[in-house]
């Protein structure tokens, strides 16, 4: 599975979740897109009042619709691309680590990962009437180490990933505790 | 006075297209080398792609027909634009 690759999953890992900025966060690039691909036919009609002569000319109609059309094409390509940006934009949380993929651009990718165990405190903020609605916010984790603190925007349900989070975290604890104690070889 | 055939726009047309088609590859690539076939990904790729059918259909339909082999005269003594 590509997925896979992306975050070189370990033989014992396993995916235990894959959370997606909430859709409701999508809905603004939505509006934006639908207004910018309606823009172009009340321009042309208001233009087509000022000066009919040149619209009536099949020749100036021909150029008209191949700039009208590349506008809507780059309309469509631009919408996709945001979608993947949005779409591509995860966290992988397996049983292990916590792997966060952030799609900058389309030719721009960041993966980076933090191990469970590191987690210290983990914050959840759901704040404002629609986040409340729709279940979505913040989830920002704390880290042991010189590492930045992961934060992500938008996410759905993140009191409940929270608490699972820390529960995974205390699990990898202990699972390096008795790593720590009894040495890899012997868990094996 | 600067003339033009019209022919030269519906070549930047097809280069654009040619770009297009290029972006396009890449962004659907992108949803196959992440395996993400999901429902919403299927749903609005297939979505977009209608979409850009429908846009080039009507593009083709609009310009059936248009003589390619006409001047467009930039900056004439008749007007700022003039097509002969």
């Amino acid at each position: 599975m590509p997925l896979d690759e992306i975050i070189k999953r370990k033989p014992y890992e396993k995916i235990v979740h894959i959370v997606r900025r909430h859709w409701i966060t999508y809905i603004p690039t939505v509006i934006l897109y639908s207004f910018l691909a309606i823009i172009p036919f009340p321009l042309l009609f208001v233009l087509g009042q000022a000066n009919p002569a040149f619209f009536q000319d099949a020749n100036a109609r021909a150029i008209i619709v191949l700039l009208v059309s590349a506008f809507e094409l780059s309309i469509a390509l631009f919408f996709y691309a945001s979608f993947l940006m949005y779409y591509l934009d995860m966290i992988i949380v397996t049983n292990d680590r916590l792997v966060e993929v952030s799609q900058r651009s389309l030719f721009s990718r960041k993966v980076s990962e933090l191990d469970l165990y590191k987690i210290q405190d983990a914050t959840s903020d759901v704040s404002g009437v629609v986040a409340t609605i729709f279940d979505y916010g913040t989830l920002a984790l704390q880290t042991a180490g010189e590492h930045d603190n992961f934060v992500f925007d938008g996410v759905g349900h993140p009191h409940d990933l929270r608490r699972q989070l820390l529960d995974l975290a205390e699990e990898d604890r202990k699972y390096h505790a008795r790593i720590g104690a009894h040495g890899a070889a012997d868990l094996k | 006075m600067l003339s033009i055939p019209l022919f030269i726009f519906l070549a930047i047309y097809c280069i654009y297209l040619l770009f297009f088609l290029l972006f396009s590859a890449a962004n659907v690539y992108h949803i196959y080398s992440t395996a993400t076939f999901t429902a919403p990904a299927v749903l609005i790729t297939v979505g977009v792609s209608l979409w850009c059918m429908m846009i080039l259909a009507a593009t083709f339909i609009a310009i059936t027909g248009v003589d390619w082999q006409t001047t467009l005269v930039l900056l004439g003594n008749q007007g700022l634009i003039t097509i002969q």
